[in-house]
């Protein structure tokens, strides 16, 4: 089937089938959404006014075989961080779209009538607007079911809940899992408050009758494919730790390394962290009848993913990743485990980055709403949101907002965006990612190396500061070529180790597109990419002095490594000089 | 003493250890030894090893250790870090 793009005009609620322009022929993913955001959006428009608009795309893999290729890009100018935004997340919606032939699909305009929303039913050549009826206000337990029961059982779902709908700025957008779970979120930057700017409840894809997404070499897509999987189910990481343990192993490693930010990042130390660590959810899986080794979507080879259940068994949540785990317990002090599930829950129904909630729950915490370590509070501030009380709204609005609504200074975010579950004065690579991504602070940027990591071995650092800028900007320019691609991010894992890998990746989208990429193209079209994301984000307003940390980890020194932020800035601003 | 954390399947090297909680054993500290030779001593092999963290810091098995140190292993099973972001300590 051929591709196209199809643009959905909430002003008028007409949908177009467009021809794909050939500037976009060859683009897929982040790399789609962030150009025709760049293209069509005006950089200083208002985030959730009718200019912005929100962008929908496979990525180019994505559809084929290709293992653990099931991303969904979805981009916007971003109501939390002002910047140029794309989160992309796993589940059934994203192979779907492409089988449809949807190569991006945009949606712009605002509804005339506020407050009213609208599903988009998507099938073999139909795109169809209908009033989204009984659920408007529901959360995305109840959205999903309703949507399986209506449109039928096995239909891709991309939604929003009630913070989606009340236009809060931590607002994700769900993505359905193969069992109708609503946990796979594109959930960073507030993207669910620009569809919900939108009038967009929700949009259902089913394929039904549709062929196969199209390959341009058939041969060389198949090389790839098995090259690939071999490497993935090969590595340590992507072959036995991710299955067995899914992202929370992380909770116990990091706690190791002293960079588990505790208590709203006063300690890289959790004493509760076994309690919440990935090794109670693999426990789990044999005694409560969860579930560890659990496929976000059909070919993935990693299933990272996880059910984790109540103490009677019955399902709770779907996934419960290390990065959840972490801001819900460890960074509110919280070592209940089924605490820190029922909060994931909530987050995944009302529709929140579980990032995002449990930064700004630290800063709640530290601005002595509740305690820290109070679990069953946390669970109510998180139901208020979902209810749209005048507290429920602050806590919605994300770590910044809360921040200064309650005279907090310590509150770790960068360009208005909370930082994910490493330190950055413990772990200080990750702390250059955060500071120049041009997403914010956001941990799946890129694997950026910092000044003392160059020293494996012991040895002096001999690169300057320019060439470990050029380096670091390397690890970003490589994992926007990966999201572009669809692919889970994890295969970073594998195909940064083995070359054979790394080439059947290429090999794959070469496959797809008829192209002869090589790894030099690798590199410089990531470049290529960023730069696009980064003239945004300077015509929004954006400059190097944005690239830095909040001002208390320069000074503040994090236990046990007793260790501030002391990266120079001329190290940061050469990463995209 | 050396204080030896243990996580995965290194738990069951010590006693009545639960998953959730941290499985710690107090190891004698002999003149001249190194990660590695703790290891040993556990029957740990270098393969069987993911991370390694001596107190705190991302370590080479050739570390020194002396007493009072916390070190924790991790097994190759639990192999999840982008080692890019750590410095290796070996000295």
């Amino acid at each position: 089937m051929g591709k196209f793009i199809l643009r959905v005009n909430m002003s008028d609620l007409s949908v177009k089938k467009e021809d794909v322009p050939e500037k976009y022929r060859l683009l897929g993913g982040r790399v789609l959404t962030s150009t025709v955001v760049a293209d069509e959006v005006n950089p200083a428009c208002h985030p959730l006014g009718p200019n912005n608009k929100i962008v929908f795309a496979p990525g180019i893999v994505t559809g084929t075989n290709a293992p653990s290729s099931g991303r969904l890009s979805v981009g916007a100018k971003s109501p939390l961080t002002g910047t140029i935004k794309e989160a992309n997340a796993g589940g059934i919606p994203a192979q779907k779209l492409a089988r449809l032939g949807i190569h991006a699909l945009i949606v712009e305009g605002e509804p005339k009538e506020k407050g009213k929303f609208f599903v988009l039913k998507l099938a073999q050549d139909t795109a169809i607007l209908e009033e989204a009826g009984e659920l408007a206000g529901k959360g995305m337990y109840d959205s999903n079911e309703i949507i399986w029961k209506k449109y039928g059982e096995g239909v891709g779902v991309i939604g929003i809940g009630p913070a989606g709908e009340m236009l809060m700025c931590n607002a994700g957008v769900s993505c359905n899992d193969p069992e109708n779970g609503p946990g796979r979120y594109a959930g960073r930057g507030g993207l669910g408050a620009v569809m919900g700017s939108k009038g967009l409840k929700a949009i259902i894809i089913d394929q039904k009758g549709t062929g196969d997404v199209v390959i341009a070499n058939r041969d060389l897509f198949k090389q790839g494919q098995q090259k690939l999987a071999k490497a993935l189910q090969e590595h340590a990481v992507t072959g036995q730790a991710l299955p067995a343990y899914g992202t929370a192993v992380l909770v116990n490693i990091l706690n190791e390394a002293g960079g588990l930010p505790t208590r709203n990042f006063s300690s890289g130390r959790f004493e509760g962290a076994g309690k919440i660590s990935g090794e109670v959810i693999n426990e789990w899986s044999k005694t409560r009848g969860g579930k560890v080794g659990h496929a976000c979507h059909p070919g993935c080879v990693i299933k990272c993913s996880n059910v984790v259940t109540n103490p009677d068994g019955s399902y709770h949540c779907s996934p419960v990743e290390y990065e959840t785990a972490w801001s819900l317990g460890a960074n509110c002090g919280i070592d209940n485990m089924d605490d820190v599930a029922e909060m994931n829950r909530i987050c995944n129904d009302v529709g929140l980055d579980t990032i995002e909630a449990g930064a700004t729950l630290g800063v709640a915490m530290e601005a002595g709403i509740l305690s820290f370590g109070d679990g069953k509070k946390a669970i109510e501030l998180l139901k208020e949101v979902g209810q749209g009380t005048p507290m429920g709204r602050i806590i919605g609005n994300g770590a910044a907002f809360t921040g200064r609504a309650m005279g907090v200074t310590r509150v770790p975010v960068v360009k208005g965006q909370a930082m994910p579950a490493y330190d950055p004065r413990a772990v200080k690579g990750i702390g250059v990612t955060y500071a120049t991504s041009t997403m914010g602070a956001d941990h799946t940027a890129g694997y950026t190396v910092a000044t003392e990591i160059l020293s494996v071995g012991g040895k002096a650092d001999p690169l300057d500061a320019a060439e470990k800028g050029a380096l670091a900007k390397g690890f970003q320019s490589a994992t926007i070529f990966i999201d572009s691609a669809g692919y889970c991010l994890f295969i970073a894992f594998a195909i940064l180790d083995i070359p054979e890998g790394f080439q059947g990746m290429l090999d794959t989208v070469n496959g797809v597109l008829g192209t002869e990429y090589t790894a030099d193209d690798f590199n410089r079209l990531g470049a290529e990419w960023l730069a696009v994301e980064r003239k945004f984000n300077e015509a929004a307003g954006f400059t190097n002095k944005d690239d830095r940390l909040p001002e208390f980890m320069y000074y503040e020194k994090l236990p046990p490594h007793n260790q501030v932020f002391d990266v120079d800035d001329e190290v940061l601003d050469s990463v995209h000089s | 003493m050396i204080n030896v954390y243990l996580y995965g399947k290194f738990r069951e090297k010590v006693p009545d250890c639960s998953v959730d909680g941290e499985c710690m054993l107090e190891m004698e500290n002999r003149e001249g030894d190194t990660i590695a030779s703790i290891m040993g001593r556990l029957s740990i092999t270098p393969e069987d090893v993911a991370h390694v963290f001596l107190n705190h810091q991302y370590s080479a098995f050739t570390r020194p250790v002396r007493s009072g140190d916390r070190l924790a292993i991790f097994p190759i099973e639990m192999s999840v870090l982008y080692r890019q972001y750590f410095p290796k300590h070996d000295e």
